[in-house]
């Protein structure tokens, strides 16, 4: 439990002014029974009613004191998140795309890691990170619902995902003070690549083991292959792009994406098994968090009604009492 | 009534059900007060001690006691709602500022940056990894990094543009060495870096698009660095569309010509939202972004765009130790339960 005020508690301070102030007052009370021969309170009455008033004033600097309580673990995580054209691919204009899917994963590790430090990196041809790693989930939430999409960096036609793996191994060794602490990125990609994917692989993985990242990939598609609807100005058309008279196709390929997990130490998950994702991150991933840990807000759960509540109930034992 | 509209809007409770709390403790204060009835007979000499220790009735003792204990109570309620207030200027030190003045600073990354900054026009020869001289592109970055620190805790997006313009970081107030990060690589030929392949032709038009669509409906200033001269017409007709959104923009151009700069700012002289800065040296740089700071921090822009919310519970829990204090004090001193003469001596039994 941490406290964001602490000078708040010099008002405890007050404390023996209060104790001289109920002590005055039983000595008025000991003068009073004594005149009208009555007898004076017992002093489990005494202790009690006097109690209560200690609490009460302890519960109200305490909750002036702002207190809270931070997360006990916490890790850094990388989202790569892949967005190339084929990542518009849905069946029907009606259906989400790749990216919303993806998207709506990314939503759920959120939520479902509080205490997590995220970033967010995308790649087509070329890769570029879109937030900074931070604790900020609102800030995350916003970027993934309004920021991030198809195109967003020039030639999304083209996807290199060994180049994304290479741009995150040199970012960690080139700003360990930003990314020293990655130890897992998760990617989302529909593993949409042409060509000899293993031999093109073969560097990237190499630096990406060097610098001690693990990949937890999780596929996004279909078990057969979608196509990509049209858009014109904005608007999705249920009619498909075509490439050499054909309509294009994207298959899930999940094989190199559980290739890259294998080599690189980490796990495949499908997208029905975000609930496993989480599980591993939760249980294998997360680190006891330092003194220093910059949490945000987010993280911090302020528990000053926990106080209130003690000085509702002490008040009331005063004033019964 | 305008009054009690603006109070709606910047008075906010979290928790209004939990008022309810306090109602055992009204519930309690109303039983003493009014429900308990006893009465006893007394002595002469004590009628004097009471006299003599209060110049009030016991009964209108019982009832004042109560109403500063409800009225203390009602403070303990108001506690447990959480109110939150939201304010143009900061209340206490440790408010949280929620709404941050926009910045979009948009880069032009095209091959031509990569000239030294005193080079006039577009011709010449670019400078490549390892060769001495600075930038373009390095004399706007490092000025960008003490205009970051100037405004530290306001909102900075960036945007690099070159064929295509990328949201190269979404709006964050966590600037700092984060920005070094994404503008850490250089553009020089040979560096082999993504700048360095990310940079092409220059299109300001999309750029200043993709921007005015990040601050869409929430104002805020553009800063663009570039070396591209565009059409006068082109750009005033971006200005004013912009302007008409409410967003300010502050065009730096890095060895652009005397001409367009000279007709830009003759056309928007009466609009402190717009100004075009002709630069061709490091000094030169770092005095348009003093210029801009400036206006941002004038007056008319400095807050306009800021908010800061004030959590209010933990100011009254303090303020309510303070009134306990006191009203512990009134009542050992005058309302004290022992000098209740009704109550005591009908316990006494006589």
């Amino acid at each position: 439990m941490g406290f964001n005020y602490p000078p708040a508690f010099l008002f405890l301070l007050l404390l023996p002014l209060i104790g001289w102030i109920l002590w005055r007052g039983l000595k008025r009370t000991t003068a009073t029974t004594a005149l009208f021969k009555s007898s004076m309170p017992g002093r489990p009455y005494v202790v009690i009613k006097f109690s209560c008033l200690m609490i009460l004033i302890g519960s109200l600097v305490s909750a002036g004191a702002r207190p809270y309580l931070e997360p006990l673990t916490t890790g850094d995580y990388l989202f790569l998140n892949d967005i190339s054209r084929s990542m518009t691919a849905r069946n029907y204009c009606s259906e989400p795309t790749f990216l919303d899917r993806s998207k709506d994963i990314m939503h759920n590790i959120l939520n479902d890691v509080p205490e997590g430090r995220f970033g967010i990196m995308v790649f087509a041809r070329l890769a570029f990170p879109i937030t900074q790693m931070t604790y900020n989930h609102d800030y995350l939430h916003d970027v993934i619902d309004n920021g991030l999409r198809v195109g967003m960096i020039f030639e999304a036609t083209d996807t290199s995902l060994p180049n994304s793996l290479i741009q995150v191994a040199r970012k960690k060794a080139s700003y360990p003070e930003l990314y020293g602490n990655i130890n897992y990125i998760i990617m989302f990609s529909d593993g949409y690549v042409d060509g000899d994917w293993r031999n093109e692989l073969t560097q990237s993985i190499a630096e990406i083991q060097q610098v001690g990242i693990k990949v937890l990939t999780v596929g996004i598609g279909n078990p057969g292959e979608t196509p990509i609807p049209r858009m014109d100005d904005g608007v999705c058309k249920d009619v498909y792009l075509q490439a050499n008279g054909r309509t294009l196709r994207i298959p899930l390929q999940d094989d190199m994406l559980k290739f890259i997990a294998t080599e690189t130490g980490g796990e495949y998950f499908g997208e029905g098994t975000v609930d496993e994702l989480v599980q591993f991150i939760r249980e294998q991933t997360l680190t006891p968090a330092t003194e220093g840990t910059p949490f945000t807000e987010q993280q911090r759960r302020d528990i000053s009604w926990m106080f209130l509540l003690s000085a509702t109930i002490a008040i009331f034992g005063f004033l019964l009492l | 009534m305008d009054a009690v509209f603006a109070l709606k809007d910047i008075l906010f409770i979290g928790s209004p059900e939990l008022f309810l709390m306090i109602i055992p403790i009204i519930a309690l204060l109303v039983w003493q007060t009014v429900l308990i009835k006893k009465h006893g007979t007394f002595e002469i000499s004590d009628l004097e001690y009471l006299r003599s220790h209060s110049c009030i009735k016991a009964k209108w003792r019982k009832v004042i006691r109560a109403a500063a204990w409800i009225i203390f109570s009602i403070l303990l309620g108001i506690l447990w709602i959480d109110p939150v207030v939201h304010t143009r200027n900061p209340l206490l030190n440790t408010d949280n500022q929620t709404l941050h003045k926009n910045f979009i600073v948009t880069f032009d990354m095209s091959p031509s940056m990569n000239l030294p900054v005193e080079h006039k026009g577009f011709g010449g020869i670019d400078l490549s990894a390892g060769q001495e001289g600075t930038t373009r592109f390095e004399t706007a970055r490092e000025a960008l990094f003490d205009f970051l620190q100037r405004f530290d805790g306001e909102r900075f997006g960036l945007i690099l543009f070159s064929t295509e313009p990328f949201l190269a970081r979404w709006p964050t107030v966590e600037t700092g060495n984060q920005f070094l990060e994404v503008l850490g690589d250089n553009i020089r030929r040979g560096s082999g870096t993504q700048l360095e392949a990310f940079s092409s032709l220059t299109n300001i038009d999309k750029a200043l698009n993709l921007a005015q669509e990040i601050l869409d409906g929430e104002g805020g200033a553009i800063i663009m660095i570039s070396d591209a001269e565009d059409d006068v017409e082109n750009l005033g007709t971006a200005v004013r569309r912009l302007r008409e959104n409410n967003i300010r923009l502050y065009t730096i151009g890095v060895g652009i010509s005397e001409e367009i700069t000279d007709r830009l700012s003759q056309q928007f002289a009466s609009d402190p939202g717009f100004r075009i800065f002709q630069v061709d040296s490091e000094e030169e740089m770092r005095e348009a972004y003093r210029v801009v700071g400036e206006v941002e921090e004038s007056p008319l822009f400095s807050r306009q765009d800021t908010s800061f919310r004030s959590s209010l519970r933990w100011v009254l829990s303090l303020f309510a130790t303070l009134l306990l204090a006191v009203l512990v004090w009134i009542d050992q001193r005058y309302f004290h339960q022992s000098t209740n003469a009704f109550i005591r001596i009908a316990m006494a039994g006589k």
